[in-house]
């Protein structure tokens, strides 16, 4: 015989004189019996959402991911700190390539200084005198 | 069903699993979570479907506050409970309430998971969980929640007012005229409902 708790309590009483927490008891038991299951599909929608967070909270701040522009180039562009890394090193590369140029301009004084030379038009000079002699006895050869 | 293979790991720990990215650590909080969160859905909107969009939102809302959950504030219960029930009043007042009165539609009645029950009995279970239902739908919404809370869930009233963020003494208030109201909507069904049977 199947038994219901609160059976006993309720049925000598009056409807209206019922004790609100017996007669509810039952109800509230089969409610906690019976439930309204997560579905697969909410299952695998909900952990869908969960890996698609956890590849957003990955990718790198301030690249915006987007699909099929991945390769070696991409990858490293990313790591080196996207635009404002690369116009950094656009400078530094201008910069080396100006330095690169015109070294005996700035040693120069320095140079001679330390040579103990009064004027960097002697040094220079040798070296032009020396250039035009050889320019002109190729010419004349 | 995958098993949760992370049963012994604390809720918060899990989330800062997840956080840094770790793939199992999302698995077993969706396997631990989704159901408890579609089941309360279920219960303050008595509608399936409804019940899975408010439970697949609610999840997506955790994904993202994890990296910045604050340890030791809230139990990720609590959190969860609140954030469902706030999803579900929005949802409440757009459909309007009290709209059709007729209790949850057939494909919405829960389905008793209990195995050891015979199909009478896990018919009548059912049958009685959807007059609670019913009647909890007609329920205020503030009134339908701390009962939920307190008599299905099994929350202790400190906890429930930490949900809904009011007092304990409102929360008493609240269960004991929302169960009032239950017993007045089903005192006249009981003998239809098999408790006059034994």
């Amino acid at each position: 015989m199947r038994h219901w708790p609160g059976d006993e309590t309720n049925w000598g009483m009056g409807m209206t004189e019922m004790n609100d927490k017996h007669d509810l008891d039952d109800f509230f038991q089969a409610a906690q019996s019976a439930q309204a299951p997560a579905s697969e599909a909410l299952m695998a929608r909900v952990m869908q959402d969960a890996l698609a967070v956890q590849a957003e909270n990955a990718a790198p701040a301030g690249v915006p991911s987007r699909g099929g522009r991945t390769g070696v180039f991409t990858g490293l562009f990313a790591a080196l700190g996207g635009w404002p890394a690369m116009a950094g090193l656009g400078t530094a590369a201008v910069a080396g390539l100006w330095i690169g140029f015109s070294p005996a301009l700035g040693l120069g004084d320095a140079v001679n200084t330390a040579l103990g030379v009064q004027s960097t038009d002697t040094l220079f000079g040798d070296y032009a005198t020396g250039y035009d002699f050889a320019f002109e006895e190729g010419d004349a050869g | 069903m995958p098993l949760d293979t992370h049963a012994d790991v604390p809720d918060e720990a899990l989330l800062t699993l997840f956080a840094n990215g770790d793939g199992a650590a999302a698995q077993a909080l969706t396997h631990r979570f989704t159901p408890v969160v579609m089941a309360h859905a279920f219960r303050l909107l008595g509608d399936r479907a409804e019940a899975e969009d408010v439970a697949q939102e609610t999840m997506l809302r955790l994904w993202k506050i994890a990296p910045e959950w604050r340890r030791g504030e809230a139990k990720v219960t609590t959190w969860l409970y609140r954030v469902v029930a706030n999803l579900a009043t929005d949802r409440l007042r757009k459909r309007g309430r009290g709209a059709d009165g007729h209790g949850p539609a057939l494909d919405d009645v829960p389905e008793p998971v209990d195995g050891a029950m015979s199909a009478e009995e896990r018919l009548q279970t059912q049958a009685r969980a959807d007059a609670l239902q019913g009647a909890l739908d007609k329920l205020p919404e503030r009134q339908r929640q701390a009962v939920v809370l307190r008599h299905i869930e099994g929350l202790g009233n400190p906890e429930i007012a930490e949900v809904m963020a009011i007092s304990t003494e409102a929360v008493e208030s609240l269960t004991a005229r929302g169960k009032r109201s239950l017993s007045a909507a089903l005192a006249g069904r009981r003998d239809e409902l098999g408790y006059g049977d034994d």
